[in-house]
């Protein structure tokens, strides 16, 4: 029992970090077309905040903190680079490959200045544990899931049940015509760039107490992250919550049952079936729909 | 056409974020701009005179970035401070460059690194690399190009079973390290359960085949679970569970500290008590640092003496702290790597690639070094197979048994 508890807890707490960061992606996606690599670099980028206001301030001011210079950088971000140039009607493809240069700009920052050693942010209180059907859970992992939960049916709640929901649902389904209706399209992406980046930053914090700080510690969960949404086929909140479990559970499962090296194998092997299964072609198309 | 103070207040911070930018971008992309240490190794060496700039050069490479830069620095500084006294003494030529370069702990990098260090017809030897996947990787490059190399850490024993001429070990192979650190095991109990987690790598799987080997010479299923595991992974809960269901008395983490700090952490997390046990990749100030609490008790083999061991290695130890600050793991072999080569080069008919590996090559070179004396087989290994085993206690690593065979 406690050994399938314990499976269930990794498949839960893996997916809850995925989850954390394919929402973001996901919503970036939506409203702006693109998808949005930066969102790595986000990840990491809160993780040393953390480390740095760490050293200057109690733990507990550190958190808020690094959040917030994370969603500054995000604001920043949206407001310097992609803003102007959608305003120059610049492609999908042209977003996504600033992304990816803002991906590597920002982890070569983070490189120079911190280091490529290996860091943490070492607290008894994060290797505390409880046992829960026989399963060892740590305070961050516990933390990690119940935040992804609780993000998800927030932004699940704000974008059914919120005028500012129906304004995003609105500019995902059609930009221009959301505009031509009086709708605030940049104002609406500047918050979805911050809800983003928020989610990026609790992932990360949450990481970084839970693992280690490395600079290149991002481009991995957004890997998979962008696994997830894929294999969600970016349909809906509830497909991204199925899809991050299921990839997750593939991943663990491919560990547990032919070996550890192949755990990712088996992870993208369920996004090459997914898309076998579920005509690929298709998929790109109705990006556009949000239910 | 006129504009408004608004759009004009607007182009100009527009401008200025531009050259902000363009500057930012410039000075991360110029090359080796984020190797400060090897410019300042560089800058300082040549300064000596216009024409040491075009002399004889001595390249260490070393993974200078990346995971394993701590211990990568720590070799690399080594190596240099054992050179730099072999300038200062008269032993080399004053005009002799030392330049580092960064191979980032990566095999594909180290290759285009061999590549740039053989074109330069000034560089005549060789320390380095610091991985053993690294090492095995460039040795054919290195070789093409007659290159004498030491490795001052390298323990796969693959690379001198290749038959190249050109290359030398300092430290004892993982063919003999590995078999040392599982003999303790067995000498403990012949019938104990141990599971084997490796990084995937070319010194993580060396280590732990040659350790399972020597285990499986004792007859009983001593070996409960033999996995690899890619380092990135960095969430090794679900292979601690399977390893927790197996109940081992030991496991043996065949990696290096960046995979090791976090496995031994998530170890204790989830209740798994072994002990644990690591070669030399972990046996770094960084790992005890990372690991915190969880290290106590990690049994590590090494391959260099510790501090006291001997008048020799404490005058070492003393003077690298004044000049590079605390040893991290691989100094001493660093140290020694150097002192090879500058002895070689001492030693040499002419200070060209062919010279210094003629000198090495002669069955009676031999070097008195931090480790011990050196002097290589035919093959290139090390005669002097210096071991240690040191046990984690109270946040430092403490020797637990040594031994040296020549």
């Amino acid at each position: 029992m406690g050994i399938y508890a314990q499976f269930g807890i990794n498949v839960l707490a893996t997916a809850a970090l995925w989850l954390s960061v394919a929402l973001g992606l996901a919503l970036t996606l939506w409203t702006s077309r693109f998808l949005n690599f930066a969102q790595g670099a986000l990840f990491a980028w809160s993780a040393y905040s953390l480390l740095l206001f760490d050293r200057i301030t109690p733990l507990l001011v550190a958190f808020p903190l690094a959040m917030i210079s994370t969603v500054l950088l995000a604001v920043s971000l949206e407001k310097v680079v992609y803003a102007p140039m959608r305003k120059r009607a610049a492609a999908p493809l042209v977003l996504m490959l600033s992304s990816l240069g803002l991906y590597t700009l920002l982890t070569n920052i983070i490189s120079l200045t911190f280091g490529d050693e290996v860091r943490t942010v070492r607290r008894q209180i994060f290797q505390d544990s409880v046992l829960f059907c026989g399963a060892v859970v740590t305070l961050p992992r516990v933390v990690l899931i119940c935040a992804a939960l609780f993000l998800v049916v927030i932004i699940w709640i704000v974008l059914r049940l919120t005028r500012m929901g129906k304004a995003i649902r609105a500019i995902a389904i059609d930009a221009d015509l959301a505009e031509c209706c009086g709708l605030n399209a940049e104002g609406h992406r500047l918050f979805v760039a911050i809800t983003s980046s928020f989610l990026a930053a609790v992932a990360g914090i949450l990481y970084a107490v839970d693992v280690d700080i490395y600079p290149a510690m991002g481009m991995r969960t957004m890997m998979f992250a962008f696994v997830v949404v894929l294999v969600a086929r970016n349909a809906s909140i509830g497909a991204l919550v199925g899809a991050s479990v299921v990839v997750s559970a593939s991943m663990h499962a491919g560990a547990w049952v032919i070996g550890s090296q192949w755990q990712e194998c088996c992870a993208f092997g369920i996004l090459v079936l997914s898309l076998l299964i579920s005509q690929p072609r298709n998929a790109w198309e109705r990006h556009l729909q949000v239910k | 056409m006129r504009f408004t103070e608004r759009q004009t207040n607007r182009w100009a911070f527009l401008l200025l974020l531009r050259a902000v930018c363009s500057l930012s971008l410039f000075v991360i992309t110029i090359p080796g701009c984020g190797k400060s240490d090897v410019d300042k190794t560089a800058q300082t060496t040549s300064s000596h005179s216009e024409v040491s700039r075009r002399g004889t050069t001595i390249a260490i490479v070393s993974s200078l970035s990346g995971d394993l830069a701590a211990n990568g620095k720590d070799m690399a500084n080594g190596a240099e401070m054992a050179l730099r006294e072999a300038i200062a003494s008269g032993m080399i030529a004053h005009t002799v460059n030392i330049e580092q370069y960064d191979d980032q702990g990566d095999p594909k990098i180290a290759v285009n690194v061999a590549n740039q260090v053989c074109q330069n017809t000034n560089v005549v030897a060789v320390v380095g690399h610091l991985t053993s996947g690294c090492t095995l990787a460039a040795a054919p490059v290195y070789s093409r190009s007659n290159m004498p190399v030491v490795m001052p850490v390298p323990t796969n024993p693959e690379i001198t079973e290749k038959g190249f001429r050109n290359i030398f070990r300092v430290p004892a192979t993982d063919a003999e390290q590995a078999p040392f650190l599982a003999r303790y095991v067995l000498s403990k109990d012949k019938h104990t359960r141990v599971a084997v987690v490796h990084d995937l790598t070319a010194y993580g799987m060396g280590f732990a085949t040659a350790f399972r080997e020597t285990l499986e010479t004792s007859g009983d299923k001593v070996v409960a679970l033999f996995e690899g595991v890619q380092k990135d992974v960095r969430d090794f809960r679900t292979l601690i569970t399977k390893i927790k269901e197996k109940a081992p008395e030991y496991v043996l983490v065949a990696a290096t500290y960046d995979m090791g700090a976090p496995f031994v952490r998530q170890m204790r997390e989830l209740g798994l008590n072994a002990t644990v046990l690591s070669g030399d990749g972990m046996f770094s100030t960084q790992y005890i640092e990372l690991a915190g609490q969880a290290a106590e008790g990690t049994i590590v083999s090494f391959i260099a003496p510790s501090r006291g061991a001997s008048p020799a290695t404490d005058a070492f130890f003393a003077k690298y702290e004044e000049m590079y600050g605390k040893v991290v793991s691989f100094a001493p072999l660093g140290y020694d790597a150097g002192k090879v080569i500058a002895s070689a080069i001492s030693a040499a008919s002419s200070v060209t690639r062919e010279g210094i590996l003629g000198s090495i090559s002669r069955p009676e070179f031999q070097v008195d070094g931090v480790t011990g004396i050196i002097r290589f087989a035919a093959n290139g290994d090390n005669m002097n197979k210096s071991l240690s085993l040191y046990v984690v206690r109270g946040g430092r690593f403490t020797l637990l048994r040594s031994d040296v065979s020549r």
